[in-house]
């Protein structure tokens, strides 16, 4: 798959997305962690033109001025939409992704349909034990299978700044209190998606944004954690690719030799 | 001490030895077969009756060892015909069977019963596998997939979708859920070092429901018990099931005899069909890789030509006076702790009237002094935890 990295300007400044593929527009937002090429994203640009937007202070890339919440960098990403995929695309978020795509969905409800919300990050509820960032505990939590992890591509300076951009923009608590009372004004056809060996989102956030989100379909991975993307590529990618493409009709077994389409 | 009848319901209108795997059926005669139902349900629905806590079914296909390919459609039709005792299914098969269609029929079992059903998560002896054209190395693999799979079905409050390595469903939400909350209680085996583990994590009752060595068992309690404490918890005796052939008569020499002309049968006729599957899978596949799942032939072959005192000896069988009885649990118990006791009461072509009978003399003279074995201690904490890790 060959990956470009391009920059466009928008009204608060530059943002940097990697873009990939031909086809209908697909805006994949990345988790804390900053973006990573998985088999689920090569699978999806097989299919759609991928555009992955860069959280300003992620990666490497400068932080906007006045950009310090999650609402706001959804704000930016309607202005992306509107500028790279004629103002609606596909949406998928993983963790972080799926914070920003949920208030995407919610305050820019034209530029989204439908939306993937993979283990969403911002629904840990706060009475829940505060979530851990040490390296040793994170690396048991976020993986079932840490061997499956790709070698690290990005420098040291790099991983330091995108633990800046965390503190920066307040993802440490992972939970968000106005955006957990405005769920339920998502409108367009949701896929929630949970590992089930995901401790970093409770299965009870997942169940509330199941109950809560009108138009949703929550699916368990087996045997993952909270970096599903990692742990299952072949069926996540899979199920993405069938939810997008065959929307509500994802439910049906189309038989073996019927492509979705 | 909590008691618990099983009963395989074997076809018995055959007499060949050493017949190969799958036995034809040309052998069957239909009202043979019609005639051992009727005798057979009325077995165990007279063990409510006689006093056994739980009434149990087990699941094995395509052998006359037993007539109960889906052993959900007896406890059906026990549960119509009793009030009180538990429906234990000792099986289903998990990597056989679709676990949905698990989770969903024994939710019916639990509502139609009123929250009676113990639910028995069981992966099957090896010639199943041959029976469902399952690969054998998958076993561990689906079952594992599938107790998830089937708690979530009880269990999750909102509709879900599935995608595993084996099973996959995109819209799941059971009619009827299970009637005990958060769900019944598990039974899983615990003949191998790695079952023991599992069902462990999984708070189930433990089975070990064919002993063969005292020793043995005890070790596989341990591995229970260490698993339990590592996770949090004590298991008292009320995690451990002890499964025995079982014969009582007025005489010792009666029940003996009994027993051994049962037991001859059992092996040579009932399960001589089972075995040579059993060798194929095991010496093929990766089945039996992780431990020694499955008892080793020979020691079907020693179990056959034991004497039955020396069986008693080494725990693999209940057998004698209701008093002599009494002195082998309460041996038993000394020596494993456990709290529930599963009673194959027909071996083998045992004459059904000789059933009938020993499970009076186990009401009239065995489980009233019994009873307080194990019952003062449960564990810390019997109900099961929430099936993710969360």
């Amino acid at each position: 798959m060959k990956l470009e990295t391009k920059t466009i300007r928008l009204s608060q400044g530059e943002v940097r997305y990697h873009t990939a593929g031909d086809g209908p527009p697909l805006l994949y937002l990345h988790p804390a962690a900053g973006f990573r090429l998985s088999g689920p994203i090569e699978r999806l640009a097989n299919r759609f033109r991928l555009i992955a937007p860069i959280v300003p202070g992620f990666d490497g890339t400068e932080r906007l001025p006045g950009l310090d919440t999650i609402p706001g960098i959804a704000n930016l990403y309607a202005e992306l939409i509107a500028e790279l995929a004629d103002g609606a695309c596909d949406v998928v978020g993983q963790s972080l992704g799926a914070w920003i795509g949920a208030w995407l969905a919610i305050d820019h409800p034209e530029t989204v349909e439908p939306l993937v919300l993979a283990s969403p990050a911002g629904f840990r509820p706060p009475d829940a034990p505060p979530l851990s960032f040490e390296p040793e505990v994170m690396l048991k939590q976020l993986y079932a299978y840490p061997d499956k992890r790709p070698p690290e591509t990005k420098s040291a300076e790099q991983l330091a700044g995108n633990r800046d951009a965390v503190k920066h923009y307040r993802i440490g608590a992972a939970w968000d209190g106005e955006l957990n009372r405005r769920i339920g004004e998502i409108r367009c056809l949701t896929l929630i998606v949970h590992g089930t060996k995901d401790v970093r989102v409770p299965v009870e956030a997942v169940r509330k944004l199941r109950h809560d989100i009108p138009h949703a379909h929550l699916v368990f991975v087996y045997d993952a954690a909270h970096s599903i993307e990692i742990d299952q590529p072949e069926r996540v990618g899979a199920l993405y690719e069938d939810f997008l493409l065959r929307g509500e009709a994802f439910i049906v077994n189309p038989g073996s030799g019927t492509e979705a389409s | 001490m909590r008691f618990s009848q099983s009963h395989h319901m074997p076809y018995t209108g055959i007499d060949e030895a050493g017949l190969g795997w799958p036995i034809s059926n040309s052998r069957f005669d239909a009202q043979t077969a019609t005639d051992l139902f009727r005798t057979y349900i009325d077995a165990k629905i007279y063990a409510e009756e006689c006093g056994f806590d739980e009434i149990g079914c087990n699941e094995h296909h395509m052998s006359p060892f037993g007539m109960m390919p889906n052993p959900n459609l007896i406890a059906a039709s026990i549960t119509e015909r009793t009030s009180t005792a538990g429906i234990f299914q000792c099986g289903n098969l998990l990597p056989l069977i679709n676990p949905l269609r698990i989770a969903e029929e024994y939710a019916m079992l639990d509502v139609m019963s009123g929250g009676r059903l113990i639910a028995g998560l069981m992966r099957g002896i090896p010639h199943e596998y041959v029976a469902y054209n399952i690969a054998p190395d998958e076993s561990w693999g689906r079952m594992r997939e599938a107790v998830e799979l089937i708690l979530k079905a009880w269990t999750e409050p909102e509709p879900f979708g599935w995608e595993g390595e084996f099973y996959q469903f995109r819209a799941v939400s059971i009619w009827p859920k299970p009637v005990q909350t958060p769900h019944p209680p598990l039974v899983m085996s615990g003949g191998s070092p790695t079952s023991a583990k599992f069902a462990a994590e999984h708070r189930a009752v433990m089975g070990i429901l064919r002993v063969t060595d005292l020793g043995q068992a005890r070790q596989l309690i341990d591995i229970y018990k260490e698993q339990a404490r590592a996770d949090g918890w004590e298991a008292g005796p009320d995690r451990f099931m002890i499964g025995l052939p079982t014969a009582v008569a007025e005489t010792f020499d009666e029940a003996k005899q009994v027993l051994h002309g049962g037991t001859q049968y059992f092996f040579d006729v009932l399960q001589g069909g089972i075995n040579r599957a059993l060798q194929l899978v095991v010496q093929t596949t990766k089945y039996n890789a992780d431990d020694r799942n499955i008892r080793p032939l020979d020691k079907d072959e020693q179990m056959k030509l034991m004497p039955v005192e020396e069986r008693i000896e080494h725990g693999q069988v209940l057998c004698g006076t209701p008093d002599m009885v009494v002195d082998q649990i309460r041996h038993l118990y000394a020596e494993l702790g456990h709290g529930h006791m599963n009673l194959i009461i027909k071996v083998g072509n045992m004459p059904d009237d000789f059933v009938r009978r020993s499970m009076e003399l186990l009401r009239d003279g065995v489980f009233g002094e019994v009873r307080s074995l194990g019952a003062a201690s449960a564990s810390s904490a019997p109900e099961p935890a929430e099936p993710t890790a969360i």
